[in-house]
């Protein structure tokens, strides 16, 4: 089954202000349709009422995450996601010839085909000893000028009440592939479509907590996540994790909370695989689950006193002073 | 004991929350809240994972209708009066509140050697 990746993530709030705040401050761009935020290629976050009568059903726990959106590449795939799921439950076909259901877990789900955007700009270009100059000459690596806007949605997280039977749903009834995995927490997935390392992490949990845990941008690449978190940092947000960079799947990570009741990440730099990799399972912990972790801190110049301006009396030390 | 000030009655808004003791990058250690009778605070982390703030902005720590304290990071509720977790990862949990010292004049002091302490 071609899935390609996430098309949009669609989330139930009371503050649809709030929400609409950050996810500008994030760098996403409010499109011509009301609340839909969307990337470089047109994925998006969509914002509605939580008592949108439109919406799929709230998970019990109140998660306001209310639908997660594939994209796919062909109307046949849809064919073969709606022969496969309708065998035991109901799949409810959209005005746009999307098609929805419900995961073993309770998360709404949606197909529809792919109308992603290319993005053709480059990414994050760094220069090596030994190496051609990966950025041309006289082009800098730093701008203050640098667009921020996120490039794609990368993936989204799930608290889930029993990571195997999900696992095995994605797995066997969409033909997504587990790529690594937490020992007794839950596996990595990425659906057949794409090589990225994850679109999908689940997470085991108490039942009450099924819900999103965050959900993630790609940026252009490590610069661009520590320009975009230390901006939205200055703006008054915060943060729950981060910046650092991640074993499983390498990307570099920078979590915040948001006004949507979970996480929201920037992530850059992620690994790809295809179907000769062998899944690593590693035990959850702080080892594991980075590589390294920073924090942020204020800016400073640590460049001593200043020198006196010319022309002053005193300017000039005496000979043998020493500062 | 240190008693170190932080507002007075009258800066905090009623019925809102405002957070209290920053560090260098503006995320704060705990937060006041007005109630009707009252002025609360509590430590800035969820009971759900120590350390994790709660706010999704600086200072925005309630819900839409100011009735409930929300973790951010999972939409867990609380019940302001008493910071008992309502709903959410740490059901049943509390806040860790913070004793407040308020003069006659309605300075609002807090026992900073507490603080460094109990606040990482």
């Amino acid at each position: 089954m071609d899935i390609v990746g996430l098309d949009s993530l669609v989330f139930g709030v009371d503050d649809i202000g709030a929400c609409a705040t950050f996810l500008t401050d994030f760098g996403l761009t409010a499109t011509a349709e009301a609340g839909v935020f969307e990337a470089l290629d047109g994925t998006a976050i969509r914002l509605h009422r939580r008592d949108d009568p439109a919406l799929p059903p709230a998970l019990p726990s109140g998660s306001m995450l209310r639908e997660t959106v594939y994209a796919v590449s062909s109307a046949a795939v849809l064919e073969d996601i709606r022969a496969e799921i309708s065998r035991d439950r109901v799949v409810s076909e959209g005005a746009d010839g999307s098609i929805g259901f419900t995961d073993d877990a309770g998360f709404a789900l949606r197909f529809r085909t792919d109308r992603r955007r290319p993005v053709t700009l480059p990414g994050e270009r760094v220069n090596i000893p030994g190496q051609p100059p990966l950025r041309g000459v006289n082009e800098l690596g730093v701008s203050p000028e640098a667009d921020l806007t996120p490039r794609t949605l990368s993936h989204v997280v799930y608290f889930v009440p029993d990571f195997a039977r999900a696992e095995a749903f994605y797995a066997e009834r969409l033909g997504f592939r587990t790529v690594d995995r937490f020992t007794d927490v839950g596996p990595f997935m990425r659906p057949a479509g794409t090589t990225e390392h994850h679109t999908l992490f689940l997470i085991q949990t108490p039942p009450q907590m099924t819900g999103i845990e965050h959900f993630s941008f790609h940026m252009a690449g490590p610069t661009g996540l520590m320009q975009a978190g230390a901006r939205l940092s200055a703006r008054g947000y915060q943060t729950f994790w981060g910046p650092g960079r991640h074993n499983m799947g390498s990307n570099w990570f920078w979590y915040f909370n948001c006004p949507m009741g979970c996480h929201a990440e920037y992530d850059a730099d992620m690994d790809q695989h295809d179907d000769q990799w062998v899944p690593r399972e590693m035990p959850p912990g702080p080892e594991s689950s980075q590589s390294f972790l920073m924090q942020l801190r204020q800016k400073w110049a640590p460049m001593g006193p200043r020198p006196a301006p010319r022309g002053e009396a005193g300017a000039t030390a005496p000979a043998g002073a020493v500062a | 004991m240190s008693l170190r000030p932080l507002c007075h009655i009258g800066d905090l808004p009623e019925g809102g929350a405002r957070g209290f003791l920053a560090d260098s990058i503006g995320q704060d250690s705990i937060f006041l809240l007005r109630l009707e009778e009252k002025v609360v605070a509590y430590r800035d982390s969820c009971p759900h994972i120590e350390g994790a703030r709660m706010a999704w902005r600086r200072h925005e720590y309630l819900d839409a209708e100011g009735r409930h304290i929300v973790c951010h990071g999972h939409g867990a509720l609380f019940d302001p009066a008493s910071g008992l977790c309502l709903k959410g990862p740490c059901e049943g949990a509390f806040l860790s509140a913070v004793p407040l010292h308020i003069t006659e004049a309605g300075e609002i002091l807090v026992d900073a050697s507490h603080l460094a302490e109990e606040v990482p």
